[in-house]
């Protein structure tokens, strides 16, 4: 039951940063790979976001369920996007054949960037959250909100979920248990379906039950007592965060000038082979 | 039987006067015309059976009636000589501390130094003091080798420890378990008593224990109240209480079991007319060697 989420202790660079920090991080990179249209720089984002992620937390990322989410989809969206994206204009060639199926017409190589696009983006953020939640043990997290200003009540609440999720899940294992014992049909899928109820009221019952205790028991804690109450973590900003800050705040600006003075840096419109959607055509390719 | 209002005044930290209280969606009262007092320092085992107004007698030592619950409450119970009408429960967790049948129920931190931390930041006190108070109950309760553990990751008994001493940490005068080993193993059970024991000993804690386990009750309280439909029917020392076989019959509780044999002893071969009733192993063990 240690493993309740997906944080992983160590003691790499980003374990030891500022959890307020961290969430910069992830509001940056979130921020930069939707800001401009090609597939490039939402790619260098991904392997930056990827690699940091190995950095600390080692293999960890890599074999959550999460990462093989990301794969899934991009094989899903890479496939969709080609048949049916409607910027999608001129059919990509493989081998010197165009690829179609019925109805739906040729795979596009515009469809193939704007997947890439979308791919990467998405990624990108989710990894950048991996990144925060592996990294940040829940206490700093809720801290970190803390200080960032959200009540107190707010935060409590928040990991006071995160903590009965497991909780709950064991109960309902139990409940389900009792109910095969006593010869629960579970043949079929209508059968499934139908278990969920006598499953759903024991399990909203006991919640309830749970939840009247733990809110005397933190009511005689005083719970409640001080709208501030004692903040025990040790986090505090060090040189190392706020070069972060300041590195990430230039970045940000940056990116933000070249995107309003040169606009998305989308070069959809000039593809016309597979080599095209890694690069801007040399010379007369025309930059929107 | 001890006469409640021969206690000394100035020494008494639980006082009930009149005490009667019935919840909002009950058509009876819970308690009825209630009076006692606790001297500070007395380690009381409350039994009844079900529904007899344990819990609720918990509840009123805490301030949780009338605060957080609905319902009429008429008389006085005081808390140290304070009123628990005109304090809020917040206030009175410093002066009275709740422990609940089920251990996990009413853990809510992530670390078990978190749980221990949880109440004394609630009342803002000051870094280095809660840190020296948790380090304090870390060692009193034993638990300092799990702090950085998550409290749900520990077993039912060490998840109740965990619970003993966050109420603990407050600083509590009086402790206050409403059935702690009802969801424990015996060996578990034996630990909290024992626990509770020391505590009540080394730091002169004054102890309400509701519980079932008339055995261990008899071994370690110095006083057993027994609580029947709202009423005080019986209080005094173990020996005392534990004398009135047959009111125990009657409200269908058990007396330990040693008191039971000796009894039935006693009355189908007419041994031991003169000695007492043995209340724990040992005591039985001692009689058997005369």
């Amino acid at each position: 039951m240690d493993a309740m989420t997906l944080y992983k202790p160590g003691n790499s660079f980003f374990h030891r940063c500022d959890s307020r920090i961290k969430l910069f991080i992830l509001a940056v990179i979130s921020v930069l790979s939707f800001l401009f249209y090609n597939p490039i720089i939402p790619m260098v984002l991904f392997v930056v976001t990827l690699s940091l992620n190995l950095v600390s937390t080692g293999s960890y990322t890599v074999k959550n369920f999460m990462f093989k989410m990301i794969l899934v989809m991009m094989v899903f969206l890479i496939i969709l996007h080609g048949f049916v994206n409607p910027g999608g204009k001129t059919p990509a060639l493989f081998f010197g054949h165009e690829l179609r199926i019925p109805y739906f017409g040729a795979y596009t190589i515009e469809g193939f960037y704007l997947a890439l696009v979308f791919w990467f983006r998405m990624s990108t953020v989710i990894l950048a959250a991996m990144l925060y939640i592996t990294t940040t043990s829940p206490s700093e997290m809720m801290s970190g909100l803390q200080k960032l200003g959200v009540p107190f009540k707010f935060c409590f609440m928040l990991s006071m979920s995160l903590q009965l999720i497991p909780v709950s899940t064991r109960e309902a294992s139990v409940i389900a248990s009792a109910q095969r014992a006593r010869g629960l049909p579970e043949k079929t899928v209508a059968d499934k379906f139908k278990g969920l109820l006598p499953m759903f009221v024991p399990l909203v019952v006991s919640s309830l039950d749970r939840m009247e205790t733990l809110s005397m028991a933190l009511e005689s804690r005083a719970f409640g007592y001080s709208s501030h109450p004692t903040d025990l973590s040790e986090i505090r900003i060090r040189k190392a965060d706020r070069a972060i800050l300041t590195g990430g705040i230039v970045l940000l600006v940056l990116c933000i000038i070249i995107r309003i003075r040169y606009g998305q840096l989308n070069w959809v419109n000039t593809v016309k082979s597979w080599g095209d959607v890694w690069f801007p055509k040399a010379g007369g390719a025309k930059i929107i | 039987m001890n006469d409640p209002t021969n206690s000394a005044v100035s020494n008494s930290i639980i006082e009930f006067n009149h005490v009667n209280w019935k919840y909002a969606d009950t058509r009876f009262p819970a308690i009825k015309d209630m009076n006692f007092k606790v001297n500070r320092g007395e380690f009381i085992g409350i039994i009844g059976v079900n529904d007899s107004g344990k819990s609720t007698l918990c509840r009123l030592c805490n301030g949780l009636i009338p605060h957080s619950f609905t319902g009429e409450l008429s008389g006085n119970v005081q808390i140290e000589g304070e009123d628990i009408k005109n304090i809020q429960t917040a206030q009175l967790a410093e002066k009275s501390g709740l422990v609940f049948a089920d251990p996990e129920a009413q853990l809510s931190q992530m670390t078990v130094l978190d749980e221990l931390a949880f109440g004394p930041a609630n009342l803002g006190l000051p870094k280095e003091e809660i840190i020296e108070t948790v380090n304090k109950v870390l060692c009193l309760m034993d638990l300092d080798s799990m702090r950085d553990r998550s409290p749900y990751s520990l077993s039912g008994g060490e998840q109740q420890r965990v619970a003993i001493a966050s109420v603990l940490a407050m600083n509590p005068g009086i402790l206050v378990l409403d059935e702690p080993t009802s969801n424990l193993d015996p060996a578990g059970t034996k630990k909290i008593f024992q626990t509770i024991k020391g505590l009540n000993r080394d730091t002169g804690i004054t102890v309400l224990l509701v519980e079932h386990e008339v055995e261990l009750l008899a071994e370690y309280a110095s006083r057993i109240i027994v609580l029947d439909h709202g009423h005080i029917l019986l209080d005094g020392t173990p020996r005392e209480v534990f004398s009135n076989i047959e009111t125990f019959h009657q409200i269908g509780i058990h007396i330990p079991q040693v008191t039971q044999v000796s009894e039935n002893i006693k009355n189908n071969y007419g041994l031991w007319k003169e000695e007492p009733d043995p209340l724990t192993l040992s005591e039985m063990i001692t009689l058997l060697n005369l």
